[in-house]
This record gives structure tokens, sequence and C-alpha cells, in this order.
């Protein structure tokens, strides 16, 4: 089936299976490959994009449901090549280790921060709650967060 | 001497394209033409495979490959990521007629799409000759139990040692106490499970993308595995989605190769997270029986320890850990009279293998609880316990294994106790009566640990600076950034030495077809071991350019030096030009045209001990049994620190790491059938960011003399005492003493009604 989506700003026409996930389409036909796979299953957010500026797990969600809708993934945070302000945020506080969580932790907090542009460090806790690190132990990711939060 | 990189915070050289999704990890590769692979696992825990039939899923129409144990080199190889030679059994096959655990690889297929792959799976017919299935060391080790692997009696290894008259030193004790603890089976949980991509290239080597730990020890295994020379295989690892031991193993690349020998295909073989929770590794869940003898004062004359590891199906690191464990076991707290006895047994189960401190998680929890036991019977306070046994400064490691000269072990403990207000709090929550629902309570535990596999282990590392033409340069490491940021600090070493910028600076790491030998991301060994051999190769290549300026300047070397990226008249301080200028002059020479190539390697002399100490305030709900953590202190003496943020890093996530171990993980099997319960990230219960406690990082920062810059091990040590600082705090706080980890809320609630029931 054919479904047309805006991603990372750009139009697409998309032919894809009925079965497909998300971050099949993103990843293998679209070869946006910083979404990341942890699990598959709903349990980790390392496959985190933004829909329609709402965080979802990629893994668990429909490429057809994406049909008329706009989606968001780490490779269209930067503007003309300069890095988001959460970007540098991660950078300057430390919050990157492996890396493989990162871009999931990014548009997570990405979404977050438009929701809450000022979050208290509890409401960070839970918007971030369904991302695991297992290198970081969590604390740059919080300070990057409050960091791009004050600026 | 004031350093320029060295000792200071940089971004790291991966950040940016970490943080912009660019960043390629082993699935990011895609190779036209690629197949899938997967493999069929054994729905048993422990048979003999009868037949299996693979007609109907090699004829499925996508399918290119179906392999099965008669399809591979019958040579058993050694999994763990040793060097030469494996210090561990040979006791696996690619694929075998034999089944140890259930999960365990029965059958390979390689497929157009994953989805064909996995139909075929559900197409091969298997017929199980089903064996008894042994899941405690009690079990395997029982009179006629059937063997795992033949001729072992399900004895992965043993081993003892002593030194003094154990006996006689209980004898000449006031007290001894004697007491059994028990620790669980962990997983490494890494973000990005085993993967790897094998391919072809146009000489039809074997190329092997993978996330791995251990490149260069990999490509041997696999040599040995696959009867190949060196130069027929390539490894490249690219970033690697966290490995904390776990990918010091060649866990699935053997079985990955023959799928792309027999299709000649590229194959990308990715295991599912459930696949990667049991056919992965674990830590080893461990007994260990602690005896210790002490005077009415608190001074310790005689210890002794056996323990029992359950190292699962398949050997991995196996008894190496023992080994480690036994080697730490006597520094730590040093005695006239000690013995140690260890044993790995072979069990049903999920192979345990290298995990984050390779053992040392697991000796420091009994040990650590036992201290604490001990310091209660003797009515004494257990800081002031340890401080009286504890190795000192300048005191040797009785078994001679590791250095101690460079010692922060007491001002760790003198800091913790400052910082945590230690003395005030141990007073007043024991004041603070014992009616209370909420309980609160501070313990601590502390900790030395070795730096390198030394002398476990043939110990090297190596690397290659090539400086460009125009004066920057490629660094090529054999060692593994795996996320702790080894690559970043071997460029600040490039930097502080050869007087470029670290933005001049481009790492390789690793592709063995151009990197040097180094035996990878190992203990805590690679800022110590590569950071030494990249501080080698850097002084030869700042020697050959200044010596190639001192005939620019018609002087000699000695009249030169390198001063932030000038080379500079030694006397007068005049700057005179700079290193990248002098670089390009000499590649583009008329006279004298030259190139700056440096190698250099560093083989280890001594394996040096880093020490720490964590404290830990906690709240007990005596009514729920849960245990929260009010705030921890983490004190590390890791020599003199390199990188600030990068060693902070590694502390904050060592800590939750260690926590977890303490409070929440565990991964369960069913005794009877073998079956792991909570093979998924729901069940299994790693720290999530709603769980992280406040803490506090310190650091004492001592002089290792033998550290390139001072530097000594803080890979590993973070997760270490960690858990028997939240057991201890909550002995303190509810005088029940817990002697199994982790302390979930059941077994805590559990503990207490039994101890009010009497
Ligand atoms: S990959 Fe989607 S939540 Fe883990
Ligand atoms: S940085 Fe490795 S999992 Fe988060």
């Amino acid at each position: 089936m054919k479904i047309e989506c805006t991603v990372n700003g750009q139009r697409e026409i998309i032919e894809i299976e009925p079965g497909e996930t998300l971050l099949e389409m993103l990843r293998n036909r679209l070869g946006l490959t910083g979404v990341k796979k942890g699990c598959e299953v709903g349990e980790c957010g390392a496959c985190t994009v933004l829909v329609e500026d709402e965080p979802v797990d990629s893994c668990l969600y429909l490429a057809a449901r994406v049909d008329g809708k706009e989606i968001l993934t780490i490779e269209g945070l930067s503007q003309g090549g300069k890095l988001s302000k959460l970007q540098q945020a991660f950078i300057d506080e430390g919050a990157v280790q492996c890396g493989f969580c990162t871009p999931g932790f990014i548009l997570s907090a990405h979404a977050l921060l438009k929701r809450h542009p000022q979050p208290t460090e509890e409401e960070i806790k839970q918007g971030l709650a369904g991302n695991l690190c297992r290198c970081t132990g969590y604390q740059n990711i919080i300070r990057a967060v409050q960091k791009a939060s004050n600026e | 001497m004031k350093h320029q990189y060295v000792g200071k915070t940089v971004p790291r050289v991966d950040a940016v394209s970490k943080v912009t999704g660019k960043a390629r990890f082993v699935a990011d590769f895609q190779m036209p033409g690629m197949l899938y692979g997967k493999v069929l696992r054994s729905p048993v825990a422990h048979a003999r495979i009868k037949r299996i039939d693979t007609g109907k899923a090699k004829a499925l129409p996508g399918v290119k490959a179906v392999i099965t144990w008669e399809d591979v080199p019958r040579i058993p190889y050694c999994t763990a990521g040793h060097p030469y030679p494996d210090s561990s059994r040979r006791d696996t096959y690619i694929l075998d007629n034999k089944v140890r655990f259930m999960g365990d690889a029965v059958a390979a297929v390689a497929a157009e799409t994953r989805e064909i792959a996995e139909d075929a799976l559900k197409l091969i017919e298997v017929e199980y000759e089903e064996l008894p299935v042994l899941v405690s060391p009690e079990e395997a080790l029982a009179e006629g139990a059937v063997e795992i692997h033949e001729g072992t009696k399900n004895i992965c290894g043993q081993h003892q040692f002593a030194q003094g008259d154990v006996e006689a030193g209980f004898a000449a004790s006031d007290y001894v106490l004697e007491e059994e603890f028990r620790t669980p089976i962990i997983t490494h949980c890494s973000l990005e499970t085993h993967v790897s991509l094998t391919y072809l290239d146009e000489n039809d080597r074997l190329v092997v993308i993978t996330s791995t730990q251990v490149p260069f020890n990999l490509r041997r295994i696999m040599s040995q595995a696959l009867e190949m020379n060196m130069k027929q295989i390539r490894v490249i690892k690219p970033h690697v989605g966290g490995g904390f031991g776990g990918k010091a193993e060649v866990v699935q690349e053997p079985l990955n190769a023959v799928l792309t020998l027999k299709t000649g295909k590229p194959v990308l073989l990715e295991y599912t997270r459930e696949e990667e929770m049991v056919a992965g590794r674990t830590r080893h869940s461990t007994v260990i029986k602690l005896k210790t003898g002490v005077t009415k004062e608190g001074r310790m004359l005689a210890q002794s320890m056996k323990i029992i590891s359950n190292t699962g199906a398949y050997a991995g690191h196996g008894h190496a850990v023992v080994y480690s464990i036994g080697s730490h076991f006597a520094v730590h707290y040093p005695v006239p009279h000690f013995s140690f006895e260890g044993i790995s047994v072979y069990t049903n189960i999920p192979v345990a293998s290298a995990m984050r401190s390779y053992g040392a998680s697991q000796l420091n929890f009994a040990m650590e609880s036992h201290m604490d036991n001990l310091a209660r019977k003797l009515n004494m306070d257990p800081l002031e316990f340890r401080r009286l046994n504890a190795i000192k400064e300048g005191e040797k490691d009785p078994m001679g294994y590791f250095v101690n000269n460079s010692y922060g072990l007491a001002e760790c403990l003198a800091k913790g106790e400052e910082l945590s207000n230690w003395k005030t709090k141990r007073e007043t929550f024991a004041a603070a009566g014992a009616n209370q629902k909420r309980k609160k309570g501070i313990g601590m535990a502390c900790y030395c640990y070795e730096t390198t596999a030394y002398c476990g282990a043939e110990e090297m590392s190596a690397a290659i600076i090539r400086m460009n033409e125009d004066g920057t340069a490629v660094l090529y490491l054999g060692s593994a950034e795996i996320g702790q940021g080894n690559d970043t600090v071997m460029a600040q070493i490039v930097a502080e030495e050869v007087g470029i910028g670290l933005e001049d600076i481009h790492v390789i790491g690793v592709d063995t077809d151009v990197c040097p030998y180094d035996i990878g991301a190992y203990a805590s060994r690679q800022l110590y071991m590569c950071g030494m051999a990249v501080k080698k190769a850097a002084v030869k290549c700042r020697e050959m350019i200044v010596d190639f300026a001192a005939q620019l300047f018609d002087t000699i070397p000695a009249n030169l030096e390198v001063r932030q990226g000038w080379i500079c008249d030694k006397l007068s301080g005049n700057r005179l030009i700079t290193v990248k200028e002098t670089v390009w002059k000499a590649h583009y020479n008329m006279d004298r045209p030259r190139t700056f190539v440096a190698e250099a390697y560093h083989g280890a002399k001594c394996n040096p001990l880093s020490y720490g100490a964590v404290f830990a305030e906690v709240e007990v709900d005596t009514g729920t049994g849960k245990v929260d953590i009010i705030k921890l202190w983490s004190i590390h003496d890791c020599g003199k620190v390199v990188n600030p943020q990068l060693a902070e890093g590694q502390v904050h996530g060592g800590v939750l790491m260690g926590m977890g171990f303490g409070l929440s993980e565990q991964l369960l099997i069913d005794p009877q059938t073998g079956r792991t319960y909570n093979n998924n990230l729901l069940d299994y219960k790693m720290a999530t960011m709603m769980d992280i406690p406040e803490l506090e990082v310190a650091f004492v920062e001592t002089s290792e003399p033998s550290g390139a810059y001072g530097n000594k091990s803080l890979g590993e040590p973070p997760c270490i005492s960690v858990a028997p600082a939240i057991r201890n705090a909550v002995l303190n706080a509810t005088g029940v003493e817990f002697n199994e980890a982790p302390l979930t809320p059941e077994r805590v609630l559990l503990k207490l009604k039994k101890a009010v029931n009497g």
C-alpha cells in the first residue's frame, strides 16, 4: 500500500507492507538509521520518533498510521547543519556514552520541552521514564535537559 | 608539568555523530543483496539432537541457507575473548548435536527477508532425546549426575590456595564467624543486542562488522574455529551500543560467518531482545561461604572463602572469573592465614561470563556484608573495623598479583565519612527508635580492584599515529570504544603530546586490517594500557617532527620544544614554526622529504589497584519491604583523572548498575525446566530514570607511577560496592542481615516478618 507523509519536513510517498512498523519503514525504506532498535516490543524507547510532535515507540507503531502525518526523527532535528539546543546540551553535559539510546532520548526530551518549556526534575523524569539507558545512569541526561530548558 | 588536554573535560570525539543519529552501529550498515540470519533455539534445556530435517525449510522460497551441526567445522573453541592461550575451556561448537540450555542454538537460516527466515525456522523438524535438566550447581555436582560436557563431571574449573595455617588462625581467634552469601544472575542489558554483519570482499576474504569489545581476539578465535588464517579475516568494530563485558566474547560471529560462506552473501545476524537475554551472556550467580577469625579488639587473624560459581551451559569466561575473585580475595583485608577454594560448575542455564568487575561484584557483596555482620557482633563501628583491617599504604599483596604503589583507600573512607555525615547519622538513626514504620539507615562498603588483565592474561596494547600532510593526524587504535570514551581520551593524549588540536585528530578504531593489535575492552585497562601505547607513539611522533624542525632551523633537537602547537626555542621561548607547518614542509620537500608515522606498543609489567568506597543512606518501609535510597556517595581513587566528565559518567552508570544488583535485577530461571522467566526489559528490572537516587561523586586523586599520566582503572570499579553499601544501610536501619541479593521488597518483607516473629 501507498502512504503519504512528511518526514523531517520532506514530503514522501512510500510503498509499504500492511504489517510494517514505522521503525522498519524509517530504517529500511528511508535509510534513517538514527532510529534505533533496542527491543522491538516497546520496552526501551530507543526507537522513539515524533509523530505530530508526540513521541511514539516506532517499533510498535504501524507505518500505515502515519499516512497524512508529520514525522520527526533525529536526522531532522539539526537545522541547516546547526545542532539544536538539546543536542548541544547533550554534548556539553556528557549525556552521551555509547549513543545507542541517545536519538530516542533527545526526541523524547524535545517533545517534553515543547509541552513544558521549563520542566521540573520530576517532570523530566516522568517524561523520559520510557527511555532506557544502561551507560549514563541518567544523571547527565537530566542535566542536559535542564540546561536546554534554561536557554 | 601543566597539561593542555590531559586532565580536562573535552567534548567526546564521537558526540556530534551520536546526537545527530549519524553514528553507525552494525545494523546501520546495509549491503546490496544482504540476507537476514536467524537462529533456531532449543525449546528444551538439555537434550541430544536425534534428527534434524531441514528439507522443508530449504524449500521455502527466499531461503538461501539452512545449517545444522553437520554443516559446520567440528572444532571446539572458547567463546571468551581471551588472548591466546584461552584461559577458559574450549567447549563450544558453532553448532552441536547436543543442546545444553533452553535457547541454545540448534540451526540457523539465511533468507532474503527476516520474515522468511523466521518462517523457515518453523519448518525445521527436530527430534530431541531429552536428558535430565540440571539447574543448580548442587544438582550438577551430585554423584552420578549426567555430564553436560563429557568428561568434566560438570566442573568447568576448580582451584584452591592457602597461606599460613588457617585452622591455627581460627583457633587463635577470640571469635569466629562463618556465613553464606548468595548473588543473583545479572545480565548486561546493553541497549544494542549482539549483532554482526558478515560478507566476502572482492578477494573472498571474510569481513565481519560486529559489536564487540575484543576485535583482535575475536579474529583469532574465528580463525581457529573456521580454520582460516588471519589474513583471510577482517574484523571491523563500528560504534558499539554498550558492552559491559557481554561483548568481550565471541557469541555469534562464527555462526554468521558460516551463513556467509555457504551463500556467498552478506548476512545480518541480529539478536532480538528476548534472544539476547537468554542466548547472550550473564553475570555468574554465586554461593560464597566466608569464615573469619578475629580478636576481641577486632583484628582479623584468619579467613577462608569457598565459592561455587554457576557458569551455565558453556564456560564463556567461566573459571577465569573465579580466578579473578581469588586474586582479589586476599588483598583487600590481608590476614596472616587464609585459604580459598573456588569451583565453576556447568548447569543447563544461560551462559554466565564476563560482566563489569569480573566477579568482584559478587566477592564484594559477600565480603562487605560479612564485614558488617562481623563488626556488629564485635560491637564496633563498621567503618572503624574496616580501617583496622584493610590494606594500608605500601602494604604488599600477599599473593603478589597486584601492586599498591598509589594508595587512596584511607582517603576514600575519610571522604565518605565526612560527606555522608556518617558519625551523626549512625547515632541518630540508631536512636530513632524501633517502632517507626519507615526506618532510616546508613551503610558503607569499599573495594580494591585491578586495572589490567595481567597476570591472568597476556597483556598488550598498541597504537599508530600517522600525520597527514597538513599536520592533522589519524590515530589507529586496537582498543575498543564501546561508549566509555576510549577514542576521546586517546585523542586527548595525541593532542597533548604531538602539539596539535583535538579537532585535528581522526580516530580509527577498530579495523583489524589497519589498526595494531590490542586485547581490547577487557578489565579496566584501556586508558592505562593503550593510553601508554598512544603516549609512546605520540612522543615518538613529536620527536620526529622536532628533529625535522631542527634541520630547518639549523639547530639540534635538544634546543627545541613543543608548546601549544608551536615548536619553540627552549632557551628564549621564541616561537619558531607551528607543528603543522613543519609537517607540511616535510611532506612537500625537495631535499629531505619524509613522513611521520609512529607505532608503539605497551606490555604490562604490573597491575595496579584502584580503590573506592560507597556510602548509602536508605529508608526501609517495613510495611512493604521497599528500600528507598535517600542518597549515595561514590568515591574513587582511580589515580589521576584524564577527563573529569567522562570519569564521572563512568561512575554514574556503574553506580546504577550496582544499585540494580543490590535491589532489583535478577534473571529468574525455572528450577525444573531451565526456562528463563523474565527474558525482557519489562520483567527484568533495570533502573529507569524514575529510580535514580541522589548521587554525589568524588575522586581522590593519587598518582599511579606506572600509568601514562598517573591514571589507573575506573571503568568497572564504580559498580562494585554499591549493593553491599545499600545492604549494610538496610542492616543499620532494620537490624536484619540480608545475605542474599537483590533486596527486593518481597525478600525484605519476608525476612523482616521472620525477624519479628522469630
Ligand atoms: S525498540 Fe521500540 S521500544 Fe525498544
Ligand atoms: S548511552 Fe549507552 S545506552 Fe544510553
